[in-house]
């Protein structure tokens, strides 16, 4: 072995250490989403008993949805124990005629309720001016990074910054998962933090409608049900309950959604 | 924690512990990849090098470092997409303009060093280049390396030989090039 260590003294060739080099520096960004993406798909390989066949991108982008989605994930587990632990809904009247349906799955996006039809909403108030959204631009980082900025300052509570941030993202890349994520995160702070119901339900409807059984398909039914309450459209909240029911029949808002429906369905008897 | 106490932890399934233990290798890794590969187009191989440390942590014993026993991992995931890409071209002609550019002086000390030679490795055969990484970059011995790859002692011998000098051959002629 004597010949095999003079061999080791190849001193342009040194061996392996922490320094910088010969790789190029990875982001600190890029490597939080190569490390979890790489938890993510051992996971799964490990599920499936098989090696993951899916590319870095594709695995990063699931990383990231899968990221969203715990995020959202738990603002939904927030806002549901909001509305488990709700005092008696307020005196709020459904009204007999048809009113307009949801939006199906596959129909475009649609407006908000243009006029609040029944009593004053929960927690209603004049909603917070928020920057529109930005515009596409050349200069603008990628989806992805736009997205991860958004996350931080929701996670900072800075609800403002992370609307307007989840909007960018939704004029950059609209119709992508990223975007997808973004909706249902902006459509909660809307609705929960900046008092501005009627764009909740656009972005909530538009995920709706752009992802049909996406995978916060249940988050974006019940922040429609959530935002139609906070608008006064009894009837139309009660149709998004009960296509959430009929969607999740074993999910943690049936129990949610069921009692709200039978509040309702009370309060329309009682005027009728 | 301890480094034992975080591996036992990764091995359960925890997710904070597997992320420590993988954004800790991960410089590691990109580099080793990066000697192996010649491209900077390295995440793919990383990745999969970070999922193969996951799904073998179980298998480690404590039998040396966590990060040698990684670093064979790695290695045998870079090689294999070595492999294929060599597979993949039918011709694979040396970098000579890589090589060049190896003088970048915007690039500090042994950073700038490292780049530079990894791109004159761009230039060497597979073959020399994996064994000469093997030797030199991992520490393995002529008798292992016969053994991960599957050729005669005298052949590691003589790709190391071959290997070295074509090595310093390349790295003195783009000194000669640089301004």
């Amino acid at each position: 072995m004597t010949e095999d260590r003079e061999d080791f003294e190849f001193d342009v060739l040194p061996p392996l250490d922490g320094r910088a080099g010969p790789a190029e520096p990875a982001e600190p960004e890029r490597a939080r989403a190569v490390v979890h993406a790489a938890i993510e798909a051992a996971s799964s390989s490990r599920r499936a008993s098989s090696r993951p066949v899916t590319t870095f991108r594709r695995r990063v982008a699931f990383a990231l949805a899968a990221a969203f989605a715990l995020l959202v994930g738990a603002a939904f587990a927030a806002r549901l124990t909001r509305s488990l632990s709700r005092a008696p809904a307020p005196a709020l009247s459904e009204t007999a005629e048809p009113a307009r349906a949801r939006a199906s799955p596959s129909s475009a996006p649609v407006a908000p309720a243009a006029e609040p039809s029944l009593a004053p909403p929960v927690e209603s108030a004049a909603p917070t001016p928020v920057a529109p959204p930005a515009t596409s631009s050349q200069s603008e980082p990628p989806a992805s990074d736009l997205l991860r900025r958004a996350n931080d300052l929701r996670i900072e509570h800075r609800w403002a910054e992370a609307e307007a941030t989840y909007e960018r993202v939704i004029a950059r890349a609209p119709r992508t998962d990223e975007s997808y994520a973004a909706e249902v995160a902006a459509a909660s702070i809307r609705l929960e933090h900046l008092n501005d119901p009627k764009r909740a339900l656009l972005l909530d409807r538009r995920a709706l409608a752009e992802h049909p059984n996406g995978a916060l398909d249940e988050e974006a039914l019940f922040g429609v049900a959530e935002a139609e309450r906070a608008i006064g459209d009894a009837r139309a909240e009660a149709e998004a309950l009960r296509e959430l029911v009929a969607a999740h029949p074993s999910s943690l808002t049936r129990p949610v959604a069921e009692r709200r429906l039978s509040e309702l369905a009370r309060l329309r008897h009682a005027n009728e | 924690m301890s480094a034992d106490d975080r591996i036992a932890a990764a091995i359960a399934g925890d997710r904070s512990a597997q992320a420590a233990l993988l954004t800790e290798l991960l410089p590691r890794v990109r580099n080793l990849v990066r000697y192996f590969l010649r491209t900077d187009d390295i995440d793919d191989s990383v990745q999969e090098g970070l999922v193969a440390i996951l799904r073998g942590l179980p298998s480690y014993r404590g039998e040396g470092t966590l990060a040698s026993w990684s670093d064979r991992i790695v290695a045998r995931i870079a090689m294999e997409e070595a492999r294929k890409r060599r597979r993949a071209l039918t011709h694979e002609p040396p970098d000579e303009a890589a090589i060049q550019d190896g003088g970048d002086g915007a690039e500090p000390g042994d950073y700038l060093a490292r780049r530079r030679v990894v791109r004159a490795l761009d230039a060497l055969s597979a073959e020399l280049r994996e064994t000469l990484v093997l030797h030199h970059v991992l520490e393995m011995s002529v008798q292992e390396i016969a053994a991960e790859l599957a050729i005669p002692a005298e052949t590691v011998r003589s790709r190391l030989r071959n290997g070295r000098s074509y090595l310093r051959e390349r790295l003195t002629a783009g000194e000669r090039r640089s301004p």
